[in-house]
């Protein structure tokens, strides 16, 4: 037993017992850990806000049997703005959830650490449209899964790696397909393609400031599509933001 | 290694919440010493409250018949609705006794993290209520993340003749700033306000 000292951004939470919770963590040193915090959901708790989905902290965990437990906590960057902005509310927990599903447990991954921390600062700006639209969420999704060994292939055909014009992507193959391996694919637009393209080679700080459009929706589509092949899980933030838009 | 009838007792009592299986068999033990005037009315009152106590059908608090005592209360205003996460957020509200208006209950918050959608609570029925009377809704859901979530969906879905008011976000009565955090502490200072009447 003893105590470890961690950068953690709070990926989600859920109650546990009268008045703690179990956070779902992504920590710089330790990887994703489950933690739990005690006395969280009074009102007179000294953790107050600190420990709220997405903020980042510098915590002391205690190491139990099974769960850490949260015995410090120091706040190092909260996002005001983004809990007053709905569409960024719901890009966030697309990309934590996608964080979570995709990083193994107590496996520090620091490039993935800096990605969601700059994915949330771009997000606290805030998105000039609907989640599932933005650039910025499509290329930190790319990003993400490229990080995890998933990266799709783009620049020619994953099936039969010739150069020809692609028309699908296809997720069990992991790009695109051209007109001769189509099968299972899914068929793609040109401006879907150059959406993933530019999501992939550009810095987040100007996919943040790229309009939405229908061609990320598709490209985003397709991605979620990627995710959920190599998961075997669906995003729920994804789910939701179709039903909530 | 019980008898049958123990071990069931034991089995439903580890599946209420906060109850694990060695408090459990503590708490099977304590009954069983009891003698029955003193543990039959528990029995009682739990097959009571299930037969009796169903959901209002206008705000989905806990209520004894159709309507809860809040909305059968006419001398509540109908003017001001309060929108609440759960049935017991109303009780903690009335123990204020500042608010007198009707209360509507979602059923939880919306979840993006744990597919929490707005079909899976209240406010179809929340946007049907707010008619002609209703001349404020206050957004009274937890001051969380998925809270806040919660408060700008329905605030966006409610129509634009409708005020709607958040709780403020500040500092709990009787603490010391010192320990106050950033969050709240920030809160507070974007919410701050003026001492002198008449200025906002």
């Amino acid at each position: 037993m003893r105590s470890e000292k961690a950068r953690a951004i709070v990926l989600n939470s859920r109650p546990l017992g009268e008045a703690d919770r179990i956070l779902r963590l992504f920590t710089r040193e330790l990887g994703r850990v489950d933690a739990v915090v005690k006395g969280v959901r009074k009102t007179t708790s000294r953790w107050g806000g600190r420990l709220e989905p997405y903020n980042v902290c510098d915590l002391v965990l205690y190491q139990g049997r099974t769960l850490y437990t949260v015995t410090q906590a120091h706040l190092v960057d909260v996002f005001l703005r983004l809990r007053d902005d709905r569409e960024a509310l719901t890009a966030a927990a697309v990309v934590c959830e996608a964080v979570a599903g995709l990083t193994p447990e107590h496996e520090p991954e620091e490039r993935v650490f800096a990605l969601l921390r700059n994915t949330l600062r771009e997000l606290d700006t805030g998105l000039n449209g609907p989640a599932l639209e933005a650039p910025l969420v499509l290329g930190a999704l790319l990003k993400l899964l490229f990080e995890a060994g998933y990266m799709p292939v783009l620049d020619h055909c994953t099936a039969c790696g010739g150069g020809e014009r692609a028309l699908g992507f296809s997720a069990a193959r992991g790009g695109l397909v051209c007109e001769k391996c189509l099968e299972d694919a899914v068929p793609i637009t040109p401006a879907a393609i150059e959406a993933l393209r530019e999501a992939l080679g550009r810095p987040l700080a100007e996919l943040r400031a790229a309009a939405p459009t229908a061609a990320v929706a598709e490209a985003l589509r397709d991605v979620h599509d990627l995710y959920s092949y190599h998961t075997g899980s669906q995003l729920r933030a994804v789910r939701f933001a179709r039903a909530a838009g | 290694m019980y008898s049958p009838a123990v071990e069931r007792l034991i089995t439903e009592l580890a599946k209420l919440p906060g109850i694990g299986p060695r408090t459990a068999q503590r708490l099977t033990f304590h009954m069983l010493k009891l003698r029955p005037d003193e543990i039959l009315p528990l029995a009682a009152a739990i097959t009571e409250v299930k037969e009796k106590i169903g959901f209002c059908s206008r705000c989905f608090n806990l209520a004894e018949g159709e309507l809860c005592t809040v909305c059968a209360d006419m001398r509540r205003d109908p003017r001001l609705l309060c929108v609440v996460e759960q049935p017991f957020d109303i009780v903690t509200i009335e123990r204020t006794r500042e608010f007198r208006g009707l209360y509507h209950v979602l059923g939880g918050a919306l979840s993006p993290l744990d597919g929490v959608e707005p079909d899976d609570l209240h406010i179809a029925e929340l946007l049907s209520r707010v008619d002609g009377d209703v001349e404020e809704v206050i957004l009274a859901t937890n001051p969380t993340m998925t809270g806040e979530a919660t408060a700008m969906y329905v605030a966006d879905m409610l129509p634009r003749r409708v005020r709607v008011t958040r709780l403020a976000s500040g500092l709990p009565v009787g603490g010391d700033l010192e320990y106050a955090d950033e969050l709240t502490l920030g809160r507070a200072l974007v919410g701050r306000r003026s001492l002198r009447r008449g200025e906002e």
